[in-house]
């Protein structure tokens, strides 16, 4: 397998917003790739030296309340964690203003082929199996950069495959759209629980918790390890009360022993009792290894569950070449 | 949902019925005038409450409404007094605690182009992102690096293996690398020489009042002091008239809330707490324009990343935790403050408010070792605190004093100063 190129492009971006040319002066679109958070992403030529780039553009309308949180958020947090190899690179800022008036505010990224929902869309098409050191590979890259994030104090607190961009070539992985992220402070306060996408939301927050901490993003990790094995998503619930019916019918129904002060969380209500299914079931095609590291990343109570930090020190990882990753 | 607040403010901070968006995108919130029949409703705190817990609910009422009356807000600068301010060189940027409301001539309702200008600063060409970076990953500390420590800290996380709020597994190295970055979110600390119509003063009442609006506002204590680096950041490298700074104070407010709050005060709440003087385009384009100088960067560690680690060090109860912060915030007005980085001044609080309740001199190993700061190190700083505490119910910034001299912060601020430290 090819070696992951991450050398920092040779020129240095700039961050200028505002003034001098407009973004589309600068950038050439060629086609629309997908939705963020907050706005279309593009992927884009670079006029002066034809490379090739991903554009985020979102609206910052007049009328409204400004620079939106998540947009803030998402550029300031960029600034300090983008210079990891496993989160995507923001190389530009650019600000403009469209044909009606509105200000318009570009990211430019570096562009990245595909992203792992694709990626994992392709094997199922064809009926097939992502080699087991294939996901070994990106497992490990994707722990790297959630412990690399939760080093610097952010809670990511909406991984799902649809926001790790891929190299096909390399199986580089990088984290991406930090659109919900947040910086945090130790101990942890009071957050709003309408954070990630339901298939890959911690039960925690799933249950209510206002107070929750890095172990959203391990569970999230957890979700995407079980989905790299079998192609099809672990638990994909089609609102909040069948989310937590379907976490709890695979994992078994929490209780105060396998999972203290469970009970006094908001959305508690007294659920069916289901027992656990054998991890070995709900995901085959993984070694005992790989069945430990997922239990620990699945664990019901978030002080349990194990850190990515930790998770690197795994001997499921024991093979991955980590120089390279 | 949004979130009313209805409490009278004693011709303080106008800030009845303000209203709060939650942390989602696309949320609808409507203007303050569209729920004049809601105002009134119950009370709702979004905070937790600061008060002591042994206080019993009719007691803690009696003294809330107490606080309220005590704790009188600053007046907001009205036009004519704002007005004023362009002609008189020193006077203060807002009125005095319960004058009378200035009344507004038609001349001065509105600013004129020419208050909108303001010259950019020579130094402030836009850093690539990359060399940005890598400055702020190995600036010049303004702390001194204690070389005579060696030993390692004691663990004072060892009660959190199962916690998952403390972050056990990383809490480390996030302050490892607030450590290292912290150079970043500090300013030259002669940064007003280079401003042609403001000084230090009118930052010290900008902030005074700043931490007033605050309180009002319940906000996060996180809010508050990433609030002050913005306002120090951005007019370290633009030229802000003074007509245009109560603006820019209120919209790097507006900035820290939109970063660290669950729930935002909407635009049209910060207009009413600035009597009108601005309007809505005039707080988008402050807002633009501050971004745009700081480029995007709000992810810096303030002095409250620093004390929360100290105090946990410092095995602190909440008399210290109370003392240390009102400590901190007396120095958040004073503009000599800023030749300390955000670790210094955060250990120093907390130094100052242990000796403070000791009568003596007290910073054990741990709180050494911890913060990396010897008592010697710490000397200079705290004297300066101690002096700030000194005369902070004296002159005319005394918000900070009035707000922890209210029974939700423990009248912290009745502590007598710890004078000796200025003999030592």
């Amino acid at each position: 397998m090819a070696t992951i190129q991450n050398k920092p492009t040779p020129t240095a971006p700039s961050t200028t917003t505002g003034g001098g040319l407009r973004a589309m002066d600068l950038y050439e679109k060629l086609e629309k790739v997908g939705e963020g958070t907050y706005g279309k992403v593009y992927k884009a030529r670079e006029k002066a030296t034809g490379r090739i780039v991903a554009l985020k553009k979102t609206r910052l309308p007049e009328d409204d309340e400004g620079v939106p949180p998540t947009a803030l958020r998402e550029v300031s947090l960029l600034r300090m964690l983008s210079q990891d190899p496993h989160v995507v690179r923001l190389l530009d800022l650019k600000q403009g203003v469209n044909k009606e008036g509105q200000t318009i505010l570009y990211l430019v990224f570096e562009y990245m082929d595909t992203d792992l929902k694709k990626f994992i869309r392709g094997y199922r098409a064809n009926h097939e199996k992502i080699p087991a050191q294939t996901v070994k590979i990106l497992m490990y890259q994707l722990c790297k950069g959630v412990g690399f994030v939760h080093g610097r104090g952010v809670l990511h607190r909406d991984l799902k495959p649809h926001n790790l961009l891929m190299d096909r070539k390399t199986m580089a992985l990088k984290i991406a759209d930090l659109g919900l992220s947040r910086a945090i402070t130790v101990p942890v306060k009071k957050y709003t629980h309408e954070i990630l996408t339901l298939w890959y939301r911690a039960p925690e927050v799933l249950l209510g918790a206002t107070h929750y901490s890095t172990p959203v993003d391990i569970w999230s990790v957890g979700c995407i390890f079980a989905e790299l094995v079998t192609n099809q998503p672990l638990f994909p619930g089609d609102s909040e009360l069948q989310q937590l019916l379907h976490i709890f019918k695979l994992l078994g129904t929490p209780n105060e022993e396998m999972w203290p002060g469970v009970g006094k969380l908001p959305n508690w209500h007294v659920y069916p009792q289901w027992k656990p299914t054998k991890l070995s079931t709900l995901v085959p095609g993984l070694d005992s290894d790989g069945y430990d590291l997922l239990e620990k990343m699945l664990a019901y109570e978030p002080g349990k569950r194990v850190s990515a930090k930790k998770a690197l020190e795994h001997p499921y990882f024991n093979d991955v070449n980590k120089e390279v990753y | 949902m949004e979130n009313l607040r209805s409490q009278n403010c004693h011709q303080g901070v106008a800030m009845e019925g303000v209203k709060f968006a939650p942390e989602k995108a696309n949320t609808n919130r409507r203007a303050l005038s569209d729920i004049k029949n809601i105002i009134g409703g119950p009370h709702q705190h979004l905070a937790v409450s600061k008060r002591a817990l042994s206080e019993k609910p009719a007691a803690a009422a009696a003294a809330n409404a107490k606080d309220q009356a005590g704790f009188v807000g600053h007046r907001p600068v009205t036009r004519k007094f704002a007005a004023t301010l362009a002609t008189q060189p020193t006077v203060a940027l807002l009125d005095p605690i319960g004058s009378e409301r200035l009344k507004r001539n038609a001349d001065t309702a509105f600013h004129t182009p020419a208050d909108m200008e303001s010259t950019k600063m020579t130094d402030d060409s836009p850093l690539p992102m990359v060399s940005e970076m890598d400055e702020m990953m190995s600036p010049e500390l303004k702390e001194i690096e204690m070389e005579d420590i060696e030993e390692a800290a004691p663990d004072i996380d060892s009660g959190d293996a199962g916690n998952s709020l403390a972050v056990a597994d990383y809490v480390d190295e996030i302050y490892r690398f607030y450590r290292k970055t912290e150079g970043a979110s500090c300013v030259p600390t002669n940064y007003m020489s280079s401003q042609t119509d403001i000084n230090e003063k009118m930052r010290g009442i900008l902030i005074d009042w700043l931490i007033e609006v605050h309180y009002k506002l319940e906000l996060l204590e996180e809010t508050l002091f990433l609030t002050v680096n913005i306002i120090d950041r951005f007019l370290a490298r633009e030229n802000v008239v003074r007509k245009k700074l109560q603006l820019a104070g209120v919209t790097a407010m507006l900035l820290a809330c939109k970063y660290e709050e669950v729930s935002v005060p909407v635009v049209e709440d910060l207009i009413l707490i600035c009597d009108r003087a601005y309007t809505r385009a005039d707080i988008l384009e402050m807002e633009r324009r501050i971004v745009n100088t700081l480029n995007f960067n709000m992810s810096v560690p303030t002095p409250y990343c620093f004390m929360r680690r100290f105090l946990k060090a410092a095995q602190s109860e909440k008399k210290l935790e109370l003392l240390s912060f009102f400590m901190i915030e007396l120095s958040l007005v004073e503009y000599e403050m800023l030749q300390f980085c955000p670790s210094m001044l955060a250990a120093a609080a907390i130094y100052t408010a242990q000796c403070t309740i000791n009568g003596f001199k007290s910073w054990n190993k741990c709180c050494e070792l911890h913060t990396k700061y010897s008592e010697e190190h710490l000397m200079v700083c705290s004297r300066m605190m101690v002096e700030l505490h000194q005369r902070a119910a004296h002159g005319k910034l005394t918000g900070v004093h009035r707000k922890y001299n209210t029974s939700r912060y423990s009248y912290a601020a009745k502590s007598e100063p710890a004078t000796f430290l200025l003999d030592a």
